[in-house]
């Protein structure tokens, strides 16, 4: 469980997760982008409006300053008034007090009481004294002048005044902001600069007079008047500062002033960066946990799929005990037979009838106890994968004709009756497995036979379907019979291994239970399907669908324009053969009729003939109900002359009845199942005239073995002894040695001729066959050709193609089959001879 | 499928990218305000040749000096609970300055003042402001001053007639600096007083007016209500008048002296000027003859030269400053002194609070 987790990007799991957070990421890139301006803007914006704030505290505290200074004078000047005495000294004493302004009082006419009497277009603010007002003006090049009414009553008696000249001003009136890193400058409503925080011409004042900070007081102005106050950033040439702006109440004036950003940011600052941090953060925590979710994900699919692992090795498991369960049953029944019978003849081996038949028993439990074994091998190696599909050119035709042969026998023997029909098929030639599609198809039919009751009825059909694509054709083939059928449970599961009907066993009839099995497997492994129709007591029909690759893809003209457009009679008992038959007449140019009755057939054929307008070519089943195929043609011979070719179909050998079908007439035979090519190729012969010479299987001559030595290799002596006798039996002389190089050992040291062959058996300690046969091939010495036979347990053609390869020239597979090793030794000897 | 995906999202990214930029611009620079639209609500008529005219003429000039200012106009809105909706809608309809004329509107221009804080309102002869409100007025008492002094100097009678509506501080104080300006020159005249109780009432004036003269043998007239029928009461009898508000002389040409007048559109010019400028700021403005506001009219021919020559001496006095109507002494009309020599009264008391009569006026 703690195993680290290997991220592969070859993943495509991974690589889909990977690209969602690179999405992620820069989703979230994008908003902390998003997060950090907006922070920064409103930042900005509430020291912004602190700095409004300021500014009016800071107009707020100049104006008091003004107002203090006002009501000073206002006592003043009250004091004055009501003094009786001395005024002047009274004055004097006040402005030594006070040496930043100077006093004056004056008439309200204008004239001077004491100190210098000013005009009201100087300081305006004289003249609203005189009106009874308190106020205040500045006039450029004097100063700030601070005037109010003396009263006396409701009138006014004077005008007292106080004169700031412009050098104290900023010193008396000026207002520092922000501890004193902040500049500010009272100005008029004409912008005329009255008070400075600092001297006028120092360089932070001048700032002021900056194109960019004036134009950003502008800016401040434009809303000063209506709002009050009035702050923006604004950028100059000390670099980035906070203008702020604030009108001075009741008064004309208003104060303006900067501070630097950093001053007024420091402690937010730290705002904007927490936040940027804490995001960083988060950014990092998803990041990494991120990571972690791919890494949990990868885990939790990879314990989904150990769970789901697990689960189908326990389910394999189950299946694998189930299989050997059933199949130790099945593997010990026989040898029950074979020990109990053996037993049974040693117990009195002179009675040779009864041990005749004990050693039938004990042959026939040993054969299927053998075909169960390789069954079994067959099983797991397809289970196991190690199987592989062969394809090769093969002939369909050809192969329903061999299937053919081998079935009859089994068909005839239970008086069943076989029909074999293609329909369709385009394509006669294609690549494919040979071995294996007769293997499914031969264990189909097997099944058919076995399952079908004496007198049943068996169809084989094969037909091409549409397959949509010009490189490949797609074949069905239907093995049909009228049997017992399957129950519907069955037929649910008749494609797994051991798989019988219940009944069974009641029924007596033998199965090792996996034919349909290894069938099934072949078939998923050439990429087909099988299915079954079936019904309980009515039959069973077997399809299998598969595309196999087309050798060309045109389908070839099979037309013969002879007898285009002519008639052509077709006669079968089965109406799909006729269907069948007449689809490839149409196809071949002729214009085809058909009948099921051989009677009927002769009739008509006379009448056509009769017409004028008969017949030209005749296809006679030879097994049909009311007349045979033979009589068939012997009549229609004699109705119609010997003009129209007869072709004579069959499902079975034709030597048997060639030389009576010639005799009534027949001019030619065709196979059934009916193939395009077949037909044409019938149909062109007989109208060449060229009879057809049927291959004759060579005469053999049997061979005799007397005088032939034999080097017998096998490193288990029970299986030599075997070999020995039946080699013996046969009259071989046979040397026998333990291993490969014993072998290797003799043959190379024998003379020539000495040995007339070798049979090595495959599976070897020390040295095995194919490397003994190899030895022997590059020894250099006379015997090195000498032909040399494998013996193998192992019976696939893996193993056969291994033995040729070896340099080997034949191969048996043991238990070996005396017969089969007879042919194979006569084989190789005959040509020796 | 998926590539369309991608494109959309790197579009909307780019998108929500974009709008963040913009959203977060700083504010655009702010322009100066542009005044395109004076809304003028005043309670008298346009043409009452008056004080309103004046008004409403001294704007008018004013406006026209600057480009792309028009006025939106309604004049004879009566005091009640109209008068804010009125206001409200030209607001809406675009009006940056509202224009008004009477002290009556005093309280509801408080509460707009407060509403619209971006509405700079101005109320002629108001009493009250607010940071948008300003209040206006003209010194005429000065220009009442030097006009009695024409009437002082003109009258062979003695006996000079004065209309006005109400005594409120307003008319009192120019009834009272106009007595000065004619005890001045003519210690020995005296100045009837009757009251119309209305401002605008034009009949009740003239009624007014009859009974006055038919009282006293009166031969110089002057009055301070809106309506100029006095005017032609008097001028049909042959008495002498000084009209006040606008120069009606072209009416009266034979009796009219001088008239005392408004001069808004200076004041007018400088409110706008300050308006654009952003620098409006309410307050209570009370000009004089140094501005302008108020001026006498140029006097008629039967003013003699001395006269004049007074009249222009005092003007000068009130012009350098070294005068005004008030300096002491006064002596009210029960003798006791108000304002010593070398005294003046206060603004806010000539404002609103003078209630009594100078020594020469007879309150009938």
């Amino acid at each position: 469980m703690n195993e680290s987790v290997r991220i592969r990007f070859s993943d495509p799991g991974v690589r889909r997760l990977l690209r969602t957070f690179i999405l992620l990421l820069l989703a979230l890139v994008m908003i902390g982008l998003f997060l950090y301006m907006r922070v920064n803007v409103l930042i900005n914006r509430y020291m912004e409006v602190q700095g409004e704030k300021q500014a009016e505290t800071l107009a707020e505290l100049t104006e008091r300053q003004f107002q203090v200074e006002l009501t000073a004078l206002y006592t003043v000047a009250s004091e004055i008034t009501h003094i009786t005495g001395d005024r002047t000294s009274a004055l004097l004493a006040v402005d030594r007090a006070d040496s930043d302004g100077r006093i004056g009082v004056q008439y309200i006419d204008g004239s001077p009481f004491y100190g210098k009497a000013y005009s009201i277009d100087e300081f305006p603010c004289i003249e609203r004294a005189v009106h009874g007002e308190n106020a205040i003006s500045y006039c450029a090049g004097e100063g700030l002048m601070f005037a109010v009414p003396a009263m006396r009553g409701d009138n006014i008696a004077f005008v007292v005044y106080r004169l700031f000249p412009d050098e104290v001003l900023y010193q008396r009136f000026g207002v520092n902001s922000y501890s004193g890193s902040g500049r500010t400058r009272v100005e008029d409503i004409n912008d005329n600069v009255i008070v400075t925080s600092l001297p006028p011409d120092s360089d932070e004042q001048l700032i002021f007079n900056e194109p960019s900070a004036a134009r950003g007081i502008q800016v401040l102005e434009t809303t000063l008047y209506t709002s009050g106050s009035a702050a923006a950033f604004r950028n100059t040439s000390i670099g980035e500062v906070m203008l702020y702006a604030a009108v001075i109440e009741d008064s004309d004036y208003h104060l303006v002033g900067y501070v630097p950003k950093e001053v007024v940011m420091q402690g937010v600052q730290r705002i904007s960066l927490l936040v940027i941090l804490v995001f960083l953060v988060l950014a990092a925590m998803v990041f990494f946990g991120g990571f972690l979710l791919i890494g949990l994900e990868r885990k939790s699919r990879e314990s989904d799929a150990l769970r789901e692992a697990a689960r189908i090795a326990e389910k394999s498991n189950a299946a694998k005990s189930e299989f050997l369960s059933n199949m130790s049953h099945d593997i010990r029944t026989p040898m029950n037979a074979i020990i109990g019978f053996t037993n049974l003849a040693i117990r009195d081996p002179s009675d040779t009838e009864r041990v005749t038949e004990y050693l039938g028993k004990i042959r026939s439990s040993s054969n299927h106890l053998l075909s169960l074994i390789n069954d079994v091998l067959e099983m797991s190696r397809i289970e196991s994968g190690k199987i592989e599909l062969e394809e090769k050119p093969c002939s369909l035709p050809e192969i329903l004709h061999d299937l053919n042969t081998i079935i009859i026998g089994q068909v005839e023997a239970k008086q069943q009756e076989l029909t074999m029909d293609a329909l369709n098929v385009v394509n006669e030639d294609v690549y494919c497995d040979k071995l294996r599609l007769n293997q499914v198809l031969l264990n189909l039919l097997s099944n058919a036979v076995k399952y079908t009751p004496a007198g049943g009825h068996i169809a084989v059909r094969v037909s091409q379907l549409d397959s949509g694509d010009a490189e490949h054709g797609r074949y069905e083939f239907r093995v049909k019979d009228n049997g017992i059928g399957m129950s519907p449970e069955f037929a649910a599961r008749v494609f797994e291994a051991f798989e019988r009907e219940k009944t069974s066993t009641v029924s007596g009839i033998q199965g090792t239970g996996l034919g349909m099995a290894i069938t099934k497997s072949i078939v998923d492994m050439m990429g087909g399907e099988i299915r079954v129709e079936t019904e309980k007591g009515k039959g069973s029909e077997f399809i299998v669908s598969v595309s196999f690759r087309l050798q060309s893809a045109a389908a070839p003209d099979r037309r013969i324009p002879e007898l285009a457009g002519l008639h052509a009679l077709v006669v079968d008992d089965d109406f799909n053969t006729c269907d069948s038959a007449t689809t490839l007449l149409t196809q071949i140019g002729l214009r085809p009729e058909w009948t099921l009755s051989g009677k009927e057939a002769v009739l008509r054929a006379r009448q056509a003939h009769e017409r004028g307008d008969g017949f030209r070519v005749f296809i006679v089943d030879w097994k049909l109900p009311d007349l045979s195929g033979i009589e068939v043609a012997r009549q229609i011979r004699a109705a119609v002359g010997e003009d129209s070719p007869i072709l004579l179909m069959t499902a079975y050998d034709w030597p048997t009845i060639k030389d009576e079908a010639i005799e009534a007439g027949v001019n030619g035979f065709c196979n059934k199942p009916l193939f395009l090519s077949e037909l044409y190729g019938a149909l062109t012969k007989v109208l060449g005239s060229v009879e057809e010479q049927k291959p004759q299987a060579e005469e053999l001559a049997p061979i005799s073995f007397a005088g032939r030595r034999l080097l017998l290799v096998d490193d288990i002596e029970m299986n030599r002894e075997i070999a020995v006798a039946v080699l013996e039996m046969n009259d071989f002389e046979v040397e026998e040695a333990c291993d490969g190089t014993e072998a290797v050992e003799k043959v190379t040291a024998a003379e020539p001729g000495y040995f007339d062959a070798v049979l090595m058996d495959v599976q070897m300690p020390t040295m095995n066959g194919y490397e003994a046969t190899r030895a022997i091939r590059t020894s250099g010495t006379p015997n090195a050709n000498i032909p040399i036979i494998a013996m193998t347990a192992n019976a696939f053609d893996e193993d056969k193609k291994a033995a040729l390869e070896a340099g080997m020239d034949g191969h048996v597979a043991k238990p070996v089959d005396v017969a089969r090793l007879m042919e194979v030794l006569g084989g190789i000897l005959r040509n020796e001879a | 499928m998926k590539k369309a995906g991608y494109v959309l999202l790197v579009i909307g990214a780019c998108l929500i990218f974009g709008g963040v930029m913009i959203l977060n611009q700083p504010p655009q620079t702010i322009k100066a305000r542009e005044v395109s639209k004076i809304g003028v609500v005043m309670n008298g008529s346009f043409i009452d040749r008056s004080y309103t005219q004046a008004q409403f003429d001294g704007l008018a000039e004013a406006a026209a000096a600057f480009e792309g200012v028009t006025l939106s106009c309604q004049d004879n809105v009566p005091v009640n609970d109209d008068f804010p909706r009125l206001v409200g809608s030209m607001i809406a309809d675009g009006c940056e300055a509202i224009v008004c004329d009477n002290y009556l509107y005093d309280d509801y221009l408080l509460s707009l003042a407060e509403e619209y804080p971006d509405v700079e309102f101005y109320n002629a002869s108001g009493t009250v402001t607010a940071e948008n409100l300003s209040s206006y007025l003209g010194r005429m008492y000065q220009v009442r001053y030097l006009a009695g002094i024409v009437a002082g100097a003109q009258t062979q009678t003695n006996e000079i007639g004065y209309v006005l509506a109400f005594l409120t501080p307003e008319t009192i104080r120019q009834l009272n600096a106009f007595a000065i300006g004619v005890r001045k020159v003519n210690p020995d005249a005296v100045v009837y007083v009757r009251r119309t109780e209305d401002w605008n009432d034009g009949e009740k004036a003239a009624a007014v007016t009859t009974a006055l003269l038919d009282a006293h043998d009166i031969d110089v007239l002057t009055q301070h209500v809106n309506p100029i029928s006095p005017l032609r009461v008097a001028d049909e009898r042959g008495v002498c008048t000084i009209g006040s508000n606008v120069d009606n002389r072209e009416l009266f040409p034979d009796t009219c002296l001088t008239s005392c007048v408004f001069n808004w559109e200076p004041f007018f010019a400088a409110r706008i000027d300050e308006m654009e400028r952003n620098r409006s700021i309410g307050k209570h403005y009370w000009e004089g003859v140094r501005t302008g506001m108020v001026a006498l009219t140029p006097l008629s021919e039967a003013v003699s030269a001395e006269t004049e020559a007074l009249v222009n001496a005092e003007l000068s006095r009130l012009l350098d400053g070294s005068f005004d109507v008030f300096f002491g002494p006064v002596t009210d009309a029960s003798g006791i002194n108000r304002v010593r020599a070398g005294e003046n009264i206060s603004d806010e008391y000539l404002l609103y609070e003078m209630d009594w009569l100078v020594d020469g006026v007879v309150m009938e």
